[in-house]
């Protein structure tokens, strides 16, 4: 009898043991899982599932309960689809084959860490914060292009302003003197009549000194407008035409640090810096469907030019190109290689092309004269160092007497100023 | 009474021409390229690349090559070109896994040309550790980008890898247009070298790869033909 109850009472402490560990597992598990439900969800789920309705790779994780109401089969099916889908169930295999037949990979997580993502998934995760089309949170200035029209209409205000308080002042005067002059009795003779024209001859003839020095600011200042008009025939420095697609490259190339070639991936293997098709934009914007400045309207755009459908992720057939307005565009006349100057000569896209990475709009930075080219080809010393396209040169002239060692070797000297280098 | 006069005169003048040196300062329209003499002679007749043209049924000047045809480069550390056969679905992926092999042996110059690329093609999304904290994971851009040295990733044959930069996998778009056959093959040296100091093995287990390469190699080739 004793020993029975002393046998009950060890397997009551047992039981009351093992609960406690439990008890302490099932606390600390779930308050470390679902803190980390979105950390967990972000490192392993956000590349193919939204919390939301919205389908990715994957469907959207919202109400996912509700289609899947045996837990142990969605644990099982995201621990190893590939061994789920064997087991032939129904909505599996429906799954499967309405995303494109793609494997959802097996995922490392415990249950207790899956069970949590699933409830914080399956309320749509943590309120979404809207991101509205005025959202402006990675400082895109708007107007930028209107700020020097402001500064001119601001100075026209001031000095519109300034002439009607000279009238003003000098009607006061006017009428002061008048009737001080009253009061002293003090008769004025009246001024003869005279027509506007008859009195600015009147007043140059008596200031011929002062008019003609204005007249000599004048000519010179007309001369000076009508040279630099000529030298701007044909030179398209700060053109910045506007684009169909409102693309930024101050928020590309700027904020998210996308590097130049990454779009222009021709510019070190071919004479041109290549326009990006689409499918290079698509590349980031089958995810990212909304901007920060224009919202859904300016990505909108690529869709409807590959006329892809960002709910069903399917291309059609009614493709069109995206008609960008070309910026930089050099006469027929020249020759222009984009792989000779970027792999070859090692320049930097950003001395030609200026700092695109905080333009707005792109415009045109440089003159793109003759006059430019050949002077940087005079001052620009040829890349030799590691450079295995000029090594033969590079032996060539380390061999000619005619050179010391240190000596500066421009572009000129490999015959950088030969008309038919660019015109033939 | 004469001095009054001038003075205000005077003023109006001066005023009248800084208004006019203002207005005509004005930077010229952003939206226009400027006065042309002879614009024949900066827009001529000839089609332009990415021009438009008449003479082509869908308005393009840029012609794509002929269906079938396949690219020269000019690079003699490659033995040759080989067009890639291992279709889009999860068995050509398989099997790519099995059966591609790196053709560039590691060296610093294959290893240094693979990090120029990674840092222009891969960069923003894998991070420059390649563990999947790229810049626009860092701005909320993108999420979850896979760490290459996770468990899913960290033994992932080359073959995949190259199979993914072909044709893109689940939210990685293809690359295959910005990057050719050798800088894919160049870049990959990098992932590798990247995933072996994420995960704290030596580079430089290049024999091994090789001896593993030379009979999946066999495998692959068989798979191939057997989806042929």
């Amino acid at each position: 009898m004793f020993q029975t109850l002393q046998y009950m009472r060890h397997i009551k402490a047992s039981i009351q043991k093992l609960l406690v560990i439990l008890f302490t597992i099932l606390v600390t598990s779930t308050v470390s899982y679902s803190q980390d439900a979105a950390k967990l969800f972000k490192g392993n789920c956000a590349s193919c599932h939204k919390p939301t309705a919205a389908k990715l790779v994957g469907p959207g994780l919202l109400g996912i309960k509700s289609r899947w109401p045996d837990q142990t089969k969605l644990i099982a099916w995201v621990k190893n689809s590939t061994e789920f889908l064997k087991t032939g169930d129904a909505y599996a295999t429906k799954l499967y084959n309405d995303y494109g037949q793609s494997v959802m990979p097996a995922q490392a997580l415990s249950d207790a860490e899956i069970i949590a993502v699933i409830d914080w998934a399956d309320k749509g995760g943590d309120a979404p914060v809207p991101t509205t089309p005025t959202d402006n949170k990675d400082g895109v200035v708007q107007n930028a292009p209107a700020e020097s029209n402001n500064t001119m209409y601001i100075l026209l205000g001031i000095g519109v302003l300034l002439s009607v308080l000279i009238f003003v002042l000098s009607t006061v005067k006017k009428s002061l003197e008048a009737l001080l002059n009253d009061k002293k009795g003090i008769v004025v003779v009246p001024k003869p009549e005279r027509t506007p024209l008859q009195s600015f001859r009147y007043w140059a003839s008596n200031n011929k000194k002062l008019v003609a020095i204005i007249g000599l600011f004048a000519v010179i200042w007309v001369l000076k407008q009508g040279w630099d008009g000529l030298l701007g025939v044909g030179v398209y420095t700060d053109y910045a035409p506007e684009q169909p697609i409102k693309f930024s490259h101050k928020l590309h190339a700027g904020d998210n640090q996308i590097a130049c070639v990454y779009c222009h991936s021709g510019v070190e293997k071919s004479k041109h810096a290549n326009i990006p098709s689409a499918n290079v934009c698509m590349n980031c914007h089958a995810y990212i469907q909304e901007g920060p400045t224009y919202g859904k309207e300016e990505i909108g755009k690529i869709y409807a030019a590959l006329d892809y459908n960002p709910e069903t992720r399917k291309y059609g057939t009614n493709q069109k190109p995206i008609e960008w307005i070309r910026v930089h565009s050099l006469p027929d006349h020249a020759y222009f290689n984009h792989s000779q100057h970027v792999k070859v000569g090692k320049i930097e896209c950003t001395q030609c092309h200026g700092p695109v990475d905080s333009m707005e709009v792109v415009k045109q930075y440089s003159p793109l004269t003759m006059g430019w080219c050949i002077n940087c080809h005079r001052e620009t010393e040829v890349a030799f160092k590691d450079n295995k396209y000029y090594e033969d040169l590079h032996k060539k002239f380390v061999n000619d007497p005619k050179y010391k060692k240190g000596d500066k070797f421009t572009v000129e000297k490999i015959g950088g100023l030969e008309c038919s280098k660019c015109h033939y | 009474m004469t001095n009054m006069r001038f003075n205000k005169s005077a003023l109006i003048v001066i005023a009248a021409a800084l208004t006019s040196v203002f207005v005509s300062c004005g930077k010229k329209d952003p939206l226009s390229p400027g006065v042309e003499y002879m614009p024949d002679m900066y827009r001529g007749p000839a089609s332009e690349a990415y021009g438009e043209s008449s003479f082509f049924s869908d308005g393009l000047a840029s012609r794509k090559p002929v269906s079938g045809s396949i690219p020269r480069f000019n690079d003699e550390t490659l033995p040759f070109y080989e067009p890639y056969s291992y279709p889009n679905t999860n068995e050509g992926y398989e099997a790519a896994g099995l059966g591609l092999v790196n053709p560039f042996a590691t060296s610093p110059e294959i290893l240094a040309k693979g990090e120029s690329i990674y840092k222009i093609m891969c960069i923003h999304c894998h991070g420059e550790k390649g563990d999947g904290n790229g810049i626009l994971v860092q701005r909320d851009k993108y999420a979850g980008v896979p760490s290459y040295y996770s468990a899913a990733l960290k033994d992932l044959p080359v073959g995949k890898m190259y199979h993914t930069i072909y044709y893109g996998k689940n939210m990685m778009g293809s690359h295959a247009s910005q990057i050719n056959y050798a800088e894919r093959w160049q870049v990959i040296k990098w992932v590798e070298k990247l995933r072996a100091d994420g995960l704290g093995i030596s580079a430089g287990s290049d024999t091994t790869a090789v001896a593993i390469s030379d009979t999946t190699k066999v495998i692959g080739a068989v798979v191939k033909t057997a989806m042929k």
